[in-house]
């Protein structure tokens, strides 16, 4: 079992709306997968370097070339589930500011 | 001649050769799947275009083109890559009517080597799963046995082909998901070497384990499935480019089989172990070596997998937010509600597990403890598989360690279905091929008991020697002439249908 | 701001600057970015993040940043890494943005700048990473319920450029980033264009008490879109900062948002509601290759920075610390002129042709932005002059007609046959004696005291000899035969 404070604070972290059932649900499966995932924990890795890229390759770098666009940009629009005045539309954004926090 | 009964190397020949049409190839097929889809529930599209596709194909091989290595072979895409004629919704609600704009690298080349594409496939939602039941749009049943799972996540791709309903599929495989299901179906099912199938256009489920693969009934149309998929794609910076991994030819002579120490151990169920200790023996009466091969961190295969691939996956489904394409949740009046319901009406409860781990163990103060010391555990594996590889050609062990279970028997209990992909996960993790062979059938004793059901044996080999586990399944389909000629039965659809 | 707050309180500062890279591509797919067109017209797959897509990095982007690196002597990593920081926001389309996290490409480093009284100040640099800008959200009218996200700039390359908290005010605030945008403006890899966003500052500003080693609690401001808005908020913000600590408060750790027309902040966020990007390594870009070779190559292309051409042009040819700034100010221009010294025939004539450039033709370059007259023209008049064979008067009539297009000043003043001048061999003695015999009335009026007459007699000379003759040397002469 996981704490219920823990579902939910990782829930709003991953944006994901959860029932009452679905976190009370959660705190016992993750728990358990969790509490199994602990014997890494025991293994010696001193020194050991994390694989982040399975093969050992370098990085195909592509030439700075613009590509002939195979669909029209207003074919994105089209597929938006909200679009106005050539944009994609969301609720208001309240926190202000141009961009996030790129 | 019935093509639904012959290979895909049969029929890319007869088409070739003007024996056979590849419109009368597809309406055999297609006839198939009208009769037995809605039974098996394995595919999610039929492609409406497939008829006319295969005209046009008819019609430049007798203006004298070569159609290709595939001409006219039907090839069903697993539904989580993405195609501009069909909908791709990755078996979720989330994706429910979209379609791509752009179709993905491997459905490129089917089209280029003449396949037709017959429609899109069934899976576990996003490729989360094992066993097809995680699927929005309903499980897909087992031909051998309609009461078992087919495996999963590329459950449908693998009834498809068991069933006859298509020679080949595509399947993807993060963790044992074409290996898996190709065990429960009795079929030849690979996972390519990490980078040499593109995986530009399958909808990424786990980045660094995702590959790619072939599902075939026999080792030859597998083979020819994988030669088409092959090779380095600039839209895939993981591509591997060949002078970066230079392709291996299978090594001449009798193959030394590196036997896995921890794969025949506890938590191997005993009928299983019996077809993979009786298939061994075999090979080595037919003048293997068998070598006696130890990786003692696999047993944390399942562990970092699931660490691994949860934290990937995390990130990589961020993206159905509900802004530019798809699903969005009506009624949201700020813009986290947007998101949260949108995501928490789209995704599934197996996926969303998935992100709730992928997310704690990448959260502040968590990274190091779980994905970090994860990736440091798979460097282990990496260093015990590379230098298993000293002494021997391939490595063999079974691909799951049970024989099909049935629907809905592990449903409730998450970590038991995860422990079927054990030994499977092992090949993902150290980024080498693997493939699954038919290796036997369980016993079918008593009336009420399950039917015989396959089990499939499981080898990899060193990074870019696909050559060399296709030659082992060539000549494992020699050794079991009887298992190579076995088709599951069209009765048992019909049977349970009514 | 009331100077005596920093006679007890010492600002720290550290910027973070985002310049776009001027790739003809965005940073991980072949689709172009222009600024100012039609919304959402700029994308693709990858820009939108849709599902199956995947990042492909841009080799000129790589290219353009490690010039920057070069450019600033920092530690360029040979295999450095891309990571995913993740958050949620409606202009950032895939849920996290591709940035460089603990395996940066460059670390270290530093940028010279001048301050306004020629005062000379390095900040050093923490490190440079490569990434990927965001879209853009806009709000329609105040009453509106909705925003909209326009996903042209999304993907652009971007360097954050993150400096050490060394900046010790305003001034030097816009000092540095001057100079850094001098530097990525001469390197060619950023246009540095503050209204358009091509260029972004966020600072980090704390303050401690004068002598204190401990550093004060920082805040962050972000959104500083101009020079003014950087001095205007930081500023703003040591003062506030200051109000706090004197009423015996404590600043709190947050994010603040700088608003230009209130010229105040505004709290985004608190440090309690910071983000939790869980950065990871990007699992679909391998570790990023740069090979000594290729750094060489690049060391190669890489222009002198602009404070160094300055230096030089004062040691080496004398120019006056004014003018030498008048050239870095206008970069094209250096390499110019150095191309009239080469073909004047080395540095000696360098002073004299740094005058002809920043007086006569600084004008013309500025209204057209073309260099007017050809390196080899242009020496080749001011060596005419500096010879003696062509007069000051008649070579600007000649600089006059190159302006105007026409090549070779030497046949050009030779067909107007203003070349060689009068005065040798005793010839402009002569022409002076016959005019004072043709005008006795006005030798006699010179002679009474009317010098003024003098100007008659220059005059005359110079009408008759069509401006050859030495102007000076005329005069002199002349007094000399008149008294
Ligand atoms: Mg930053
Ligand atoms: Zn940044």
């Amino acid at each position: 079992m996981i704490e219920r404070e823990t579902v939910l604070k990782i829930a709003r972290l991953a944006r994901l709306e959860l029932s009452a059932q679905e976190v009370e649900a959660m705190q016992g499966q993750l728990g358990r997968i969790l509490s199994y995932v602990e014997m890494i924990q025991g293994v010696d890795t001193e020194g050991v370097e994390p694989t982040a890229h399975v093969l050992d390759v370098n990085l195909t770098l592509r030439p700075d070339v613009p590509a002939e666009t195979e669909v029209p940009p207003a074919a994105y629009l089209k597929a938006a589930p909200d679009s106005g005045y050539g944009f994609f539309k969301v609720p208001r954004i309240v926190e202000g500011g141009e961009h996030g926090s790129v | 001649m019935d093509p639904c009964s012959l290979t895909a190397v049969a029929l890319a020949r007869a088409v070739k050769a003007r024996e056979l049409t590849a419109v009368a190839v597809w309406e055999a097929f297609e006839a198939r799947i009208r009769r037995f889809n809605p039974t098996l529930n394995a595919f999610l599209h039929v492609n409406p275009r497939a008829a006319a596709e295969a005209a046009a194909l008819d019609a430049r091989i007798a203006a004298g083109e070569d159609p290709g290595p595939l001409a006219g072979v039907p090839v069903a895409v697993k539904d989580n890559i993405v195609t501009c004629q069909m909908p791709t919704t990755c078996a979720s609600r989330i994706l429910e009517g979209w379609v791509s704009p752009y179709d993905a690298t491997v459905v490129k080349k089917l089209r280029a080597a003449g396949a037709v594409i017959a429609g899109k496939t069934n899976l576990d939602e996003f490729a989360m799963g094992g066993s097809n039941e995680n699927s929005a749009f309903g499980p897909v049943r087992n031909p051998w046995d309609l009461r078992q799972v087919p495996g999963g996540s590329s459950g449908g791709s693998a009834a498809a082909v068991a069933a006859r309903l298509v020679p080949l599929a595509l399947g993807s495989d993060t963790g044992g998901s074409v290996r898996q299901p190709a065990s429960f179906c009795h079929l030849h099912g690979l996972k390519p070497t990490y980078g040499r199938v593109s995986r530009h256009g399958l909808v990424a489920f786990a980045s660094s384990l995702d590959q790619i693969g072939p599902l075939a009934r026999t080792a030859d149309d597998a083979a020819l499935l994988f030669s088409v998929l092959a090779g380095h794609d600039p839209h895939d910076a993981t591509s591997l480019r060949p002078d970066q991994l230079a392709p291996a030819p299978a090594p001449e002579g009798p193959l030394r089989v590196g036997v896995v120490r921890e794969f025949l151990a506890e938590g191997l169920d005993p009928r299983v172990r019996g077809i993979i200790d009786a298939a061994l023996a075999n090979w080595k009466a037919a003048g293997a070596t068998l070598v006696d091969v130890s990786l003692p961190s696999a047993r944390y295969g399942i562990a970092i997998y699931y660490l691994l691939a949860t934290s990937e996956a995390s990130s990589n489904l961020s993206r159905y937010d509900g802004v530019r394409y798809a699903m969005r949740a009506v009624g949201a009046r700020n813009l986290e509600e947007l998101y949260s319901r949108t995501r928490g009406q789209g995704f599934g409860p197996e996926v969303k597990r998935r992100i709730l781990l992928g997310t704690y163990a990448l959260s502040a103060g968590y990274y190091d403890a779980y994905y970090r010391k994860a990736q440091q555990v798979r460097t282990l594996i990496r260093r015990e598989v590379s230098a298993a590889f000293e002494a021997c050609d391939v490595l063999a062990g079974p691909t799951v360690p049970t024989p099909p279970f049935g629907l809905g028997a592990l449903l409730g209990d998450p970590l038991s279905m995860y422990l079927s992909d054990m030994y499977a996960v092992v090949a993902n993790l150290a980024g080498v091929p693997a493939l699954s062979v038919p290796a036997g059938f369980t016993a079918a004793d008593g009336v009420d008991a399950p039917p015989a059901l396959p089990v499939g044996l499981q080898v990899m080999a060193r990074p870019g020697h696909e050559e060399t586990l296709f030659a082992f399944a060539r000549r494992h389909e020699a050794l079991f002439p009887e298992l190579a000629g076995r088709v599951a039965p069209d009765a048992l659809s019909e049977e349970v249908a009514r | 701001m009331n100077p005596a707050v920093l006679d007890r309180y010492e600002p720290v500062i550290g910027l973070e600057v985002h310049a776009q890279l001027s790739t003809a591509t965005k940073m991980f797919t072949a689709v172009p970015y222009r600024f100012g067109v039609e919304p959402n017209t700029l994308v693709d797959p990858v820009v939108l993040g849709l599902p199956g897509v995947l990042p492909v990095v841009n080799r000129e982007a790589v290219a353009f940043a490690v010039k920057l690196a070069l450019a600033v002597g920092g530690r360029i990593r040979h295999r450095s890494r891309f990571a995913r920081k993740h958050y949620f926001y409606p202009d950032l389309p895939k849920g996290y943005q591709i940035s460089q996290y603990d395996e940066p490409y460059c670390e270290g480093g530093a940028v010279d700048l001048e301050l306004a009284d020629g005062q000379r100040r390095r900040v050093t640099l923490t490190r440079i990473h490569l990434e990927e800008d965001s879209g853009k959200n806009m709000h329609a009218d105040a009453g509106a319920n909705f925003s909209l996200v326009d996903f042209n700039r999304a993907g652009v390359p971007l360097v954050e450029i993150v400096s050490e908290p060394v900046i010790a005010s305003a001034a030097e605030a816009v000092g540095y980033l001057r100079a850094l945008r001098q530097i990525l403006r001469t390197l060619g890899i950023c246009d540095g264009n503050l209204e358009e966003g091509s260029m972004r500052c966020d600072a980090n500003v704390s303050i401690r008490p004068r002598g204190a080693s401990k550093l004060g609690t920082r805040t962050e401001m972000k959104n500083l879109n101009s020079f003014k808005a950087v001095s205007d908020a930081i500023e703003y913000e040591i003062e506030r900062q200051a109000g706090v600590l004197d009423a015996g408060g404590a600043v709190v750790q947050a994010t603040l948002l700088w608003d230009p027309a209130l010229g105040q902040t505004k709290v985004l966020r608190t440090k309690e509601e910071a983000e939790d990007y869980r950065y990871f390594p990007e699992p679909d870009l391998p570790p990023l290759e740069i090979p000594q070779a290729w750094i060489d190559e690049l060391a190669a292309q890489t222009p002198e920075l602009p404070l160094a051409l300055k230096d030089r042009l004062v040691a080496q040819y004398q120019l006056t610390p004014y003018d030498a700034e008048i050239f870095m100010n206008n970069l094209e221009l250096a390499p110019y002129f150095e191309r009239c010294v080469a073909q004047a025939g080395g540095p000696a004539l360098g002073k004299k042709l740094a005058n002809w450039i920043l007086t006569e033709l600084l004008g013309a370059f500025r209204d057209t932005g073309k260099i007017p007259v050809a390196a080899e023209d242009l020496a080749a008049l001011v060596v005419l002059v500096e010879g003696g064979e062509l007069t000051g008067r008649n070579a600007k009539d000649v600089f006059a007609r190159l302006l105007a297009g026409e090549r070779d000043p030497r046949a050009l003043a030779a067909a107007a046959g203003l070349l060689g001048s009068v005065g040798a061999d005793g010839e402009l003695e002569a022409m002076c004696r016959e005019l004072m015999d043709a005008n006795p009335a006005q030798v006699e009026k010179y002679r009474k005291g009317k010098i003024n007459v003098l100007g008659f007699f220059v005059g005359e000379v110079m009408k008759r000899t069509r401006g050859k003759a030495d102007a000076a040397a005329v005069t002199a002469l002349l007094k000399e035969l008149l008294a």
